[in-house]
């Protein structure tokens, strides 16, 4: 199989194959929830 | 929070960014492309910079002003900011990376993937001519 970017190191991989761009957006929402937020100041 | 969206040209970055950013709360878009254009619109000379390169990411400079360009959209907005941009040279993921953990240590970075020729399709879908000289050179990259 051979897909781009399949090299480790550049980001969380998220696949997009069989989804739209709605819903890749929603795996990405998904997956940011369920991580614990840094603190962040602007 | 930052997000870094990275994955091969072609792959749906940009278009994931919208919807991404209408789904989460104040966020807006960051775009180094940006950045890169207007580089060669004052003149960078690339081949100064490193030889027979094509590609404004050789350029220091884009890579400095990429992540201070976050840096202040950040700060003048106020907002969360997702980066689409394909970053593809390890040391220089590695080098944009380190700048912007360093802004925000709420750094979220993700690959969006899929099969080459999926890839090719979406190009092909969005007016893109892999024959053209842009498409080969869109093309050689792909990988």
């Amino acid at each position: 199989m051979s897909k781009s970017f399949l090299r480790p190191g550049y980001g969380e991989p998220v696949e997009t194959e069989t989804l739209s761009a709605v819903q890749v957006a929603d795996e990405i929402k998904r997956r940011i929830s369920g991580q614990a937020a840094a603190a962040t100041t602007f | 929070m930052i997000v870094l969206l990275n994955g091969s040209f072609g792959v749906g970055k940009a278009t994931v960014a919208r919807h991404l950013q209408e789904k989460l709360d104040k966020t807006s878009i960051f775009n180094p492309e940006q950045v890169g254009l207007l580089l060669s619109r004052v003149g960078v000379p690339l081949h100064f910079v490193k030889s027979e390169t094509d590609d404004f990411q050789d350029i220091p400079q884009w890579r400095r002003l990429t992540v201070e360009g976050v840096r202040l959209w950040r700060h003048v907005l106020r907002r969360n900011v997702i980066v689409p941009m394909t970053i593809a040279n390890p040391e220089y993921f590695d080098e944009i990376r380190s700048g912007l953990v360093q802004i925000d240590p709420d750094l979220r970075l993700f690959c969006l993937m899929a099969e080459l020729q999926t890839i090719k399709t979406r190009l092909n879908s969005c007016g893109v001519d892999l024959a053209s000289a842009d498409g080969r050179w869109i093309s050689a990259r792909l990988a």
